[in-house]
């Protein structure tokens, strides 16, 4: 409970009365020290109970809708403020703050005020959203005063109010060749006919088939024995690997190799949840595994995954070991004198290196460990670039031992890249080089090789280099 | 006061025109207090009632009660029984408020309690102690008591943290 300015010159006049019976002895002054002393206790007295059943009996709602957004997008935030008749007689204000990353819109005003004898009152706040992240709103601060004005005090009321804001979804292009895949991830047929749930199809019984398959609903009705066969439906143990190494964050505009990569990765789980299939995630960063989610299919498994992916992010810059060099760096190298200080201290730094990196590469090791974790049984999915062609490939093969499945989804790191790319002909025969390397490891008959890349810039470069393509055959 | 409303509260509105803050027992009160004062002090009496009339039927409570008591102490002659009758005159002020006669009864109740207990303990701590001793006493009780009504506030409201 604090006192205001009110109070202090009240008890200014008391002590003014205490002053003059010190000073003059005069009897009449110790009256109004009296009553002065009376009147702060029994206002003290008076609000501290008002403040009591406020902080008890009032009701404030606060909540966001929808809870889940996407940055550019806005969201309301809803301030409802209740209290009893009872309780009505003094002014009360409820303010609501929000956290670094959102902010309020134009025309917001957040609080509510009651005025003495106003018991509900409820405003909608305008929330402008620029970050994505999970948001925690600060719960409503309640301002409370006497009706005598001596007295204020100040609550926090418990809302629990949240909101998630998603990145912006990127026009993904999931496909070969610029061609759309439409059954990257969903339902999975096991084609393993059996006895199951699902019916597959209704066939004529051939000879030598055990009796007890014949369907006889079906014979009564065609008259001849006929066998209904089942799908067997099994569960599928999906293993997400998702790259975040620093080359997933390089780009030479506003999006990012690795935001098609979380795309990817939050649809895989997406149709993990929706079969109610076993899902495993392992992020793998510059330095091996950085985020481990063991297999299951609990809604607390998909709910992990889906905020693992969303809180990842590959680091600031790219690692020194392996990063191509590009070859305007390589040609000013060529041009440095070879007699030089200079000469000595810059080759190391612009010498062609080789691609194959020496010792463990991060994505390999985990894919390894990840193959001997799960062995067979399990779908392998791998999310990543093209930067390391060869360990691509590597990886891919270590996954494949021993009969298992793989579905790699590769972003062209060239859609990208504009550094060294000066025409749209360089970037189509850089592409080129990709779908090479992709329909490479779609051959193997267990590997589904898919590209993953922004389906607008694909679509302009593949449009610029078949033309140019038929302006030369046609020449 | 720098505030005009009587409410106070976190948006006070500002109001330029006079309002009478007083409701029939208090300006009954303030009434009864000028009078006593016109009555044994002559035409100076007379003035110093007006002008307690005056402002204590604008200004908040506690300003009222104040300038009464000044009032009271301006005016020389009065008997005991005279200055005791406008003190009770003048507690009406306290009590009144100006959207009720006499304010609500649990507040009402508050004030005889601690009206009470103030005038005893004087009453007694005077048989043996000083004017000034008792002063003293008296202001040091309203600031402790004071003091204790705002812990017990923060307590009950969950405001103190734990200590560790």
């Amino acid at each position: 409970m604090q006192a205001t300015r009110r109070f202090w010159a009240t008890a200014m006049v008391g002590v003014v009365f205490s002053l003059l019976v010190l000073g003059g002895a005069h009897q009449t002054a110790l009256f109004g020290t009296i009553g002065i002393g009376t009147w702060l206790l029994a206002t003290a007295w008076t609000a501290t109970q008002t403040f009591q059943r406020l902080g008890s009996d009032l009701t404030v709602e606060y909540t966001v809708d929808p809870p889940t957004t996407q940055v550019g997008s806005s969201a309301t935030a809803t301030l409802t403020v209740i209290r009893p008749p009872d309780v009505a007689a003094t002014p009360l204000r409820v303010s609501v703050s929000l956290p670094p990353g959102l902010q309020l819109g134009p025309t917001a005003t957040p609080a509510v005020t009651l005025s003495p004898g106003e018991t509900a009152e409820t405003i909608v706040i305008p929330i402008e959203t620029t970050v994505a992240g999970e948001f925690a709103l600060p719960d409503p601060v309640v301002e409370l005063a006497d009706r005598r004005g001596l007295y204020t005090e100040t609550l926090a009321q418990p809302a629990d109010a949240q909101v998630t804001v998603l990145p912006p979804e990127p026009t993904v292009h999931i496909g070969k060749g610029g061609e759309a895949y439409g059954n990257a991830f969903g339902e999975h047929p096991t084609d393993r006919p059996g006895p199951g749930i699902a019916v597959r199809e209704l066939r004529q019984y051939l000879a030598g088939e055990d009796a007890m398959n014949i369907d006889w609903k079906s014979t009564a009705r065609l008259g001849e024995p006929y066998v209904r066969e089942t799908e067997g439906e099994t569960d599928r143990h999906t293993a997400l690997l998702v790259d975040h190494r620093a080359e997933t964050g390089q780009s030479a505009g506003t999006e990012t190799p690795f935001e098609y990569i979380r795309e990817a990765a939050l649809g895989i789980t997406s149709g993990a949840s929706e079969a109610a299939d076993p899902l495993s995630l392992r992020t793998i960063g510059d330095n091996g595994i950085t985020n481990t989610i063991a297999p299951g299919s609990t809604p607390t498994t998909y709910s992990r995954v889906q905020a693992t992916l969303l809180a990842l992010s590959p680091p600031g810059t790219a690692p020194t070991r392996g990063w191509p060099q590009p070859a305007r760096e390589l040609s000013l190298g060529d041009q440095i004198p070879a007699e030089s200080t200079f000469a000595h201290t810059l080759r190391p730094y612009v010498a062609a290196t080789t691609h194959r990196i020496e010792g463990d590469d991060s994505f390999v090791t985990a894919v390894q460990r990840t193959r001997n974790e799960f062995g067979t049984g399990a779908w392998f999915v791998l999310i990543t670039t093209d930067a390391n062609p060869v360990q691509l490939q590597e990886s891919v093969k270590i996954a494949t031992t021993g009969g298992a499945n793989v579905l790699v989804l590769v972003v062209p790191t060239v859609l990208f890249e504009t550094e060294g790319i000066e025409t749209i002909a360089e970037t189509y025969a850089a592409y080129s080089e990709f779908e090479e390397l992709r329909q490479t490891l779609d051959a193997h008959p267990r590997v589904t090789a898919l590209e993953l890349a922004p389906g607008d810039r694909l679509q302009s470069v593949l449009s610029h280099g078949r033309a140019a393509q038929t302006a030369t055959e046609s020449n | 006061m720098a505030e005009s409303d009587d409410t106070g509260g976190p948006q006070p509105s500002e109001r330029t025109q006079l309002v009478l803050r007083r409701g029939r027992v208090g300006i009954i009160g303030l009434g009864v207090t000028a009078g006593l004062i016109g009555l044994v002090d002559g035409l100076s009496g007379m003035l110093v009632g007006a002008v307690v009339l005056g402002i204590g039927l604008v200004t908040p409570a506690p300003v009222a009660f104040g300038i009464g008591v000044a009032g009271l102490l301006m005016s020389s002659g009065l008997s005991p029984v005279v200055t005791a009758l406008s003190g009770v005159a003048l507690f009406s002020v306290l009590l009144d408020h100006d959207d009720a006669p006499l304010g609500d009864s649990q507040f009402l109740i508050r004030v005889v309690i601690a009206a009470s207990g103030l005038l005893l303990g004087t009453g007694l701590l005077l048989s043996v102690w000083s004017l000034q001793a008792v002063t003293v006493a008296v202001s040091c009780v309203v600031a402790f008591c004071v003091y204790l009504i705002h812990r017990y506030e923060r307590v009950t409201l969950g405001l103190v943290p734990d200590q560790q």
